[in-house]
């Protein structure tokens, strides 16, 4: 055998190795959220989702998807993505009678209002979530939901915000 | 010079950063330090700025407006005086911002009714004493405070409370106040609401004036708009002897006629005492109105049992005269009260002004005391700063010389003598 023979053997050992370990270690954090933390995460404003969670969320596609179907199972209002010739940013989505706005702030241009209004509703959502075409799960707590309205004052660099400019995302109001 | 606004709350002073004008399509904020944190009475007020509930967008005509404040308010209503006054001063471009250099700084505590009437509100006494630490350090840097609290019985700390807070009435001053338009005034500040309101109420009176003329009595100052033209005369001698006799005359009639109007408004000046008691049912919320009859010089002492307030008016049923009162403790000089206002806006008054004096709810003596009421042609400010040397420098004052002396100036003074009894 020559030399060089061992140290390919060796690279792919290692390689391999690091394979199983990332497969490892996505099916475990899979394994380790339970579907009560999962459907608190998906039902209840008060739920602080762990770091695990989080991890799973952003990186786990079957995760991913069981929280899409709970989602839609536990939903008042769904806003499906913009039709395909939208472009550009997208500050009004409207769907199941409810109408959420972006409004820049007057007082600071760094700062944008999110206004979610009913038109014809009673039910008072709790939770906004926003899901990115193959990406992330962002989430929203809405805490003050009163003559059927909320507004919720976010910095434009919040990943929320960035995420409902964008046309190809679905919102749903639980 | 613009002026800092400090919400009292019993955490400590709140500090109000600025205020901006917002989309009117978004609801009214509360934010904390300019960050997107909005606080838990953003709910409240929007309801206190936006029409109909609100009264901000009734007085500075816009609906939202974002508020920045430099620590939380969690709840209830004693922002809401703050708040208006910090809207009142931003209107005028007026409200200082963090980085501002400030001379004078307002500290408020109420809550504000759709009348502008100052509601009573809780903790007056923790809030002073919270923010204590802040009077001391605007002292050091110069900075004269102004602190607004709702009047009203047992909410005016006590005296000896107000001595360990350092107030003396100069640096830092404590006012209780009925109305919004008391802060107005003295800032010389403006609202839409009230403007509207004076002028309507001006308006009646102008109307109400006109009809009433023919039963109106002489006033000694107006001149008769029926008076029969001058006689003309073109004869040069005729005219200088005339002229000659008319002044004369006119000395003459002078020198009479201002002694005349003296004596007219010393019997046309009345002061009077009531006493606010504690109804059996409300307490001192709905005190009764008991009117002291005078006895001479002076009105029967008042037991303080159940006594809640004073009110002390001064009647002029003659000319208008610039007229000024204050009540001032015989032992030593201190003033109960002062009328502030007509000093800061002279102007020729008639009829019945007044003023109400709330006791310290932990009031363990008797106290005498003077009301001196005085009034004048001319406006007061110079006779007033000698009357309180006069009567605080010298003991024990001689009344009658003061009066004495006064009168030949042309200006009446009135005295009375009334005493609570513990």
């Amino acid at each position: 055998m020559t030399a060089a023979i061992p140290k390919h053997a060796e690279t792919i050992f290692h390689m391999l190795d690091h394979f199983d370990t990332l497969t490892q270690k996505t099916n475990m954090s899979h394994n380790k959220v339970g579907f009560s933390e999962l459907y608190a995460y998906a039902t209840q404003g008060d739920h602080v989702p762990t770091p695990v969670l989080k991890e799973a969320l952003s990186s786990n596609l079957n995760l991913r998807r069981d929280l899409t179907r709970l989602l839609h199972k536990q939903s008042i209002a769904t806003m499906m993505r913009a039709a395909a010739a939208s472009s550009g940013q997208i500050e009004r989505r409207e769907g199941d009678g409810f109408v959420i706005t972006l409004r820049p702030s007057q007082a600071d241009e760094n700062q944008i209002y999110l206004l979610i209004h009913s038109e014809d509703r009673d039910d008072s959502p709790s939770l906004l979530f926003v899901e990115e075409e193959n990406g992330p799960f962002h989430r929203l707590v809405i805490e003050d939901f009163y003559d059927g309205e909320a507004q919720i004052l976010l910095s434009v660099q919040d990943d929320i915000v960035k995420a409902l400019r964008k046309p190809k995302v679905d919102v749903i109001l639980r | 010079m613009s002026i800092r606004i400090y919400i009292a709350t019993t955490e400590g002073p709140v500090e109000v950063q600025r205020i901006t004008r917002e989309d009117p399509n978004v609801r009214s904020v509360v934010c904390l330090d300019g960050t997107a944190k909005a606080l838990p009475i953003s709910r409240a007020y929007d309801s206190f700025v936006k029409e109909p509930t609100g009264i901000i967008q009734r007085s500075y005509l816009h609906s939202a407006f974002r508020m920045d404040v430099d620590k939380p308010i969690t709840d209830g209503n004693s922002w809401q005086l703050g708040a208006f006054v910090a809207h009142a001063l931003f209107q005028e471009n007026q409200l200082a911002s963090s980085e501002d250099k400030v001379l004078n700084a307002i500290w408020l505590s109420g809550e504000v009714d759709r009348d502008l009437n100052v509601r009573p509100v809780d903790h007056i006494e923790e809030k002073l004493l919270a923010s204590k630490e802040l009077f001391e350090r605007l002292r050091a840097e110069d900075v004269r405070v102004f602190c607004f609290i709702p009047g009203g019985a047992g909410l005016v700390p006590d005296d000896d409370f107000l001595e360990r807070m350092n107030i003396d009435g100069d640096m830092l001053r404590l006012e209780s106040i009925v109305t919004v338009k008391r802060i107005l005034n003295r800032f010389d500040l403006e609202d839409v609401y009230t403007k509207l309101e004076e002028d309507k109420a001006a308006a009646a009176e102008d109307a109400g004036e006109e009809e009433a003329d023919d039963d109106e009595e002489i006033d000694l100052y107006k001149p008769d708009p029926n008076a029969p033209p001058p006689i003309k005369d073109h004869r040069m001698a005729k005219i200088i002897a005339l002229v000659a006799c008319v002044a004369a005359l006119l000395v003459g009639l002078y020198l009479q006629f201002e002694d005349n109007i003296i004596a007219l408004r010393s019997g046309s000046l009345k002061i009077g005492v009531s006493e606010l008691r504690a109804n059996d049912d409300k307490g001192c919320t709905e005190p009764n109105l008991i009117p002291l009859s005078p006895n001479g010089n002076a009105f029967p002492a008042s037991p303080l049992d159940g006594l809640c307030a004073l009110e002390i008016t001064i009647n002029n049923v003659g000319a208008p005269a610039y007229m000024w009162a204050y009540a001032q403790r015989i032992e030593d000089g201190h003033l109960l009260m002062a009328d502030r206002e007509s000093l800061l806006q002279p102007e020729l008054q008639k009829g019945l002004i007044g003023w109400r004096l709330i006791l310290p709810k932990n009031l363990k003596r008797s106290i005498d005391y003077r009301v001196v009421a005085l009034a004048s042609s001319s406006p007061l400010g110079d006779a007033v700063n000698r009357m309180i040397r006069r009567t605080v420098e010298n003991g024990k004052p001689d009344w009658e010389a003061i009066k004495a002396q006064f009168n030949e100036e042309k200006i009446t003074v009135i005295s009375t003598l009334h005493s609570l009894e513990y």
